[in-house]
């Protein structure tokens, strides 16, 4: 008879070996135990009433594993079996290699993290306190004949194998569970190894396409995109009025467009710029090929709308003069037309957060864009190129940034003592199906950095502000969180900022 | 013992070996059908089971020759299609008089690449007294089951059957949304509220 | 661009029409391209790296020279739930090829267009024999192709502007065979990645395809007005052959075909140009066996790189022989 039930912890993530998880998993005697703590004693003690509940208060945190119980069970009838379902993990983490840098600039990333042990989730039928309820009942009644026989005697039968399921099953059976266990750790950590405030590294090339006029590969663990930007000449017709792309232009149905301050300065007039993002590329197997879906034309809308409301593009760089020779501008230099431009956004690999991808990239390759010189020809009456000269797109001063979080959350436990949320910066696609929540953060950086003195301080004087908060779905996340979030915002687009510098500087 | 081989790349005679999985047969010759390792194993009465983990294992298990196997590269086995006789984990999705319709996710141990749709007719839910079958008090959507392929079925779904001990429900949620765990094979209780539920129950070992 | 209906599922352009740049060449005559030094029996450099997208079931990315190509592929997947759909004892295959809209000189829409979805049947026939679709029945194998970039695939037909003081003048340069020439490049491309992802998808193949090209060049002069003897005689075969001609020399045919060199057969074959019709025959094996030379090339850079995806794999899982579970990426530690 065993008075004190409990689950020994012997050898930590041995215990949840694959081959033998059993022989380290008992419940019983103390016999051969290291003895945990006293703690841990005093929990078996107490729960042999209640049943078997092991937590993380139950085992020596010291071990690399840690047992949770997925919840209490009401053994008070003692009907057999109560099952525990458990779960270890040794969450030490390493990389398991360093993205390796292609000449063709496309990066390879085999960037997973993994676990080194096992995290297995163990379906362990947790025997009764009462040891002869064991030896003597049939266990399963209509299946008595397919149970191995148990031993009746003192010492405890050879428990049978427990239902196990490998990690990436697990992940697979129960996505919120997964991601709940992960993140309950402390310190909380994703299943990709990343903490809650870690983004992904990532990648830029830019101008790495002949026939566009500015282009970037953006890769963000294993979501790419690639960006090409095409300017096509828009010509005015003779009695046109030019003055309907000269005024900001906004679309009745947008309510984002009545935030963006009006004025001067950003193009978004008359639909110059065509901003699309394309993801039946084969990108991943979740979006079907053929015309685009909701999350396609979402995309879409969305960076068409943060190119037009940030003002990203100024309109004079796209203005096309009536002019012979390429002098300054004249003030009565008239206008003949405007360049259009096609920003079209691949997305090549999807993981999750596709939004921060493909802004960056656009970001990026409009700012690496060159656009032939332009002018009228009165003779021809028609707008000619000039394959010698080419200018770069003057973009606004500040770039904005935008940085994305999933909320996730998670359930009532005694460790954070009541149901709370976590907020993922830079999620994957397995956070983001989980998630309830999405905030979008665009925040600006201003770099008042003379290019010579890059080398010194890459990041004195830069100075972020926030220029749009946007939050989807749910009522959880509260303004202290967006302030935090905020803050992760602010360094992410100094990276951003950063390796857009990089970038552009290093010689082609 | 490691040599890679790509497809259409002949491994030797048929008279010198028994074709495993990952190879074919052209012109006499084994051919590979896969890049990957040549795995040749000693027995040729080796059980079947034996031979599809080493199929899906990455290094081969014996150094001996007679049965070249390839082995694939993908940890997710994303080529792995329900067979005949697979046993299979699902996720009941819809439920009605006749059946319950599941998405099949794992074949044999191994997450497939895209979710398979199989039915559970009432009569192939259980081994004895199927009529008294109630797919209702069998299955509830969401419920995770093991089960067994029987037939490749019509062109969309797949046949499954869980006749047998230890095929049946092996995850459930209560009506409460409280995860279940088994006490007997036709019941399941609720671990909050100790409400118990109808389900045909795998047994869970 | 001319102005056309308004996809309502995507963001179109000013409803003004716009069209893409027109140069004015201040030189007489058209610019130059540079000649490659490459030999003609020689294939451009080949990129091709595999297992590069994770979230399906293979891919590769291949680059030669200006040309870059992603190919994903899906499955094998359930087919649609669609009462139309058979019962398909057979995997069935589906390929499509899509130029990003900045893969050309002139810019491509969305919408797939008529060479898109040729070039999409071509692979078809290349890759549909190759693969062992009894292994697979009731599914359906994706490949995807996404062109991203492209030699200058443009017209046969080249005008240039050219400024001779106050006035423009156009002038149009004749360029025969040039869209077949880019094209054939990119459907060669196309066979060698698609073999590829597939080959690292896992999915059970009798060989790999691997894609060739060659065209048959004359001398210019030759070609004028000549009797076709001459032409005959000097021929030059280029494998792979960049989108410049040449110098002094005038394309006759060109060769795209898909070759399983294991098995020395054909899957796809694609001449379009002038073949001779007096010893027509020889002509065409000449220039088959080039584009053959040329596959096979392109199969020895197939094979590498397909093995190499294969011995990253193997290197990460290390060398510990298997569990009896198959498990062996479970690493014990204290």
């Amino acid at each position: 008879m065993v008075s004190s039930s409990r689950i020994q912890c012997k050898g930590a993530a041995d215990a949840l070996g694959y081959c033998h998880p059993v022989r380290r998993w008992w419940v019983g005697d103390d016999d051969d135990d290291d003895d945990d703590d006293g703690d841990g004693d005093g929990d078996g003690d107490d729960e042999g009433k209640e049943g078997v509940a092991v937590n993380a208060s139950g085992v020596d945190k010291s071990h690399a594993c840690e047992l949770v119980a997925i919840s209490p069970y009401p053994t008070a009838e003692a009907t057999w079996p109560s099952s525990a379902f458990l779960l270890g993990s040794d969450l030490k983490l390493k990389p398991k290699s360093k993205p390796d840098v292609e000449p063709c600039k496309q990066t390879t990333h085999f960037q997973m993290l993994h676990f080194e042990g096992s995290l297995d989730w163990v379906f362990l039928p947790v025997l009764s306190t009462s040891a002869s309820l064991v030896s003597t009942k049939p266990l399963f009644s209509p299946m008595s004949s397919l149970t191995p026989q148990v031993d009746s005697g003192e010492s405890l039968p050879p428990p049978p194998p427990p239902l196990t399921f490998s990690t990436s099953l697990f992940r697979q059976i129960s996505p919120a569970l997964y991601l709940q266990r992960h993140l309950l750790h402390s310190p909380p950590t994703r299943p990709n190894g990343r903490s809650p405030s870690q983004c992904r590294d990532f990648t830029l090339t830019t101008n790495s396409l002949s026939h566009a006029h500015g282009s970037a590969v953006v890769r963000a663990g294993d979501t790419a995109v690639v960006c090409g930007i095409r300017g096509e000449v828009l010509t005015i017709a003779p009695g046109d009025d030019p003055s309907r792309f000269e005024s900001y232009h906004s679309s009745p149905t947008s309510a984002t467009h009545a935030c963006g301050s009006r004025g001067a300065g950003g193009a978004s007039w008359g639909g110059l710029i065509v901003t699309n993002v394309e993801l039946s590329t084969g990108c991943s197997k979740k979006y079907p090929l053929g015309p685009p879906g909701g999350l396609a034309q979402t995309l879409s809308d969305q960076l068409h709308e943060l190119v037009n409301v940030t003002k990203l593009v100024s309109l004079d760089s796209l203005r096309i003069y009536d002019r012979e020779d390429y002098s300054d501008v004249t003030p009565n230099a008239k206008i003949k037309g405007y360049w259009s431009l096609y920003i079209d956004v691949l997305c090549i690999s999807l993981d999750g957060n596709i939004l921060d991808a493909a802004w960056y990239a656009i970001v990026a390759a409009l700012k690496s864009s060159r656009l032939p010189l332009a002018s009228w020809n009165q003779t021809e009456e028609r707008v000619f190129c000039d394959s010698s000269l080419y200018h770069p797109l003057s973009l606004r001063r500040s770039l904005p940034f935008t940085t994305t979080f999933a909320l996730i959350s998670l359930p009532h436990s005694d460790d954070n003592g009541g149901g709370t949320t976590v907020l993922l910066n830079d999620p994957d696609s397995y956070e983001e199906d989980e998630a309830c929540e999405f905030l979008t953060i665009l925040s600006t950086t201003d770099f008042e950095i003379v290019e010579g003195e890059l080398s010194r301080s890459p990041l004195a004087g830069l100075r972020t502000r926030v220029e749009k908060i946007e939050k989807r779905g749910g009522c959880k996340i509260g303004l202290r969180q967006i302030e935090s979030c905020t803050h992760q915002a602010t360094s992410k687009a100094a990276r951003y900022i950063q390796s857009l510098m990089k970038e552009q500087l290093t010689p082609i | 013992m490691t040599s890679l081989v790509v497809p259409g790349q002949p491994l030797g005679p048929v008279s010198a070996y028994i074709p495993g999985p990952g190879v074919h047969i052209f012109n006499g010759q084994i051919v590979a059908s896969l890049v990957g390792q040549v795995v040749t194993s000693p027995q040729t009465s080796s059980t079947p089971s034996s031979a599809a983990t080493a199929a899906a294992t990455k290094i081969p298990p014996t150094i001996s020759v007679q049965k070249p196997v390839l082995t694939t590269d993908e940890e997710t086995n994303a080529t792995l299609l329900p067979e005949v006789s697979s046993t299979v984990l699902c996720r009941i999705t819809r439920i009605n008089a006749r059946q319950a319709t599941a998405s099949i996710f794992v074949v044999n141990n191994h997450i497939c690449g895209d979710e398979f749709q199989g039915v559970i007719r009432v009569q192939d839910v259980r081994l004895t007294e199927v009529d008294k079958v109630k797919i209702f008090n069998s299955f509830r959507p969401g419920d995770i089951v093991r089960a067994r392929v029987i037939s490749l079925g019509d062109q969309s779904n797949y046949y499954l059957s869980t006749a047998s001990n230890e095929l049946g429900v092996i995850m459930a949620d209560s009506e409460m949304g409280d995860p279940m765990y088994p006490i007997n094979w036709k019941e399941m209780k609720s671990t909050r509220t100790g409400v118990v539920e109808e389900r045909k129950v795998a047994k869970p070992f | 661009m001319a102005a056309k209906a308004p996809d309502r599922r995507r963001n179109n352009p000013p409803s003004h029409g716009t069209t893409p740049p027109v140069f004015l060449s201040s030189s007489s005559g058209p610019v130059k391209p540079k000649q490659s030094s490459r030999p003609p029996d020689e294939i451009r450099k080949i990129f091709l790296r595999t297992g590069l997208i994770s979230s399906v079931t293979g891919s590769s990315f291949l680059e030669i020279a200006p040309l870059k190509l992603s190919v994903s592929v899906l499955g094998p997947r359930p087919l649609p739930r669609t009462s139309s759909t058979p019962f398909a004892a057979q995997a069935i295959l589906t390929t499509e090829v899509k130029f990003a809209p900045f893969a050309s000189t002139v810019r491509r829409g969305y919408i797939r267009d008529s060479s898109e979805r040729d070039l999409g049947s071509r692979l078809y026939q290349a890759l549909v024999g190759a693969i062992r679709r009894e292994l697979y029945p009731k599914s359906r194998i994706e490949v995807v192709v996404t062109i991203l970039d492209s030699e200058d695939e443009g017209d046969d037909v080249n005008t240039v502007y050219i400024e001779e003081g106050k006035t423009t003048v156009e002038t149009k340069f004749w360029d025969a065979g040039r869209s077949e020439r880019a094209l054939g490049v990119v459907l060669a491309g196309c066979i060698t990645a698609a073999s590829a992802a597939l080959a690292d998808a896992g999915i059970e193949m009798f060989d790999m395809v691997s894609g060739g090209v060659a065209t048959s060049f004359v001398d210019e002069v030759s070609l004028k007005g000549k009797d076709r003897g001459d032409a005959v005689s000097n021929k030059l075969y280029v494998r792979d052959p960049a989108i410049v001609p040449p110098e002094g020399k005038a394309p006759l045919a060109t060769c795209v075909l898909g070759y399983m060199a294991a098995r020395d057969e054909i899957s796809e074959l694609w001449i379009s140009g002038k073949v001779g019709t007096k010893n027509g025959t020889a002509e065409m094996d000449e220039l088959v066996d080039e584009a053959i030379a040329a596959a096979r090339s392109a199969r020895g850079v197939l094979n590498e790189a397909s093995k190499e995806r294969v011995k990253f794999i193997v290197d990460k899982s290390g060398t510990a022989p298997p569990t009896e579970g198959g498990t062996t990426d479970v690493e014990m530690s204290g």
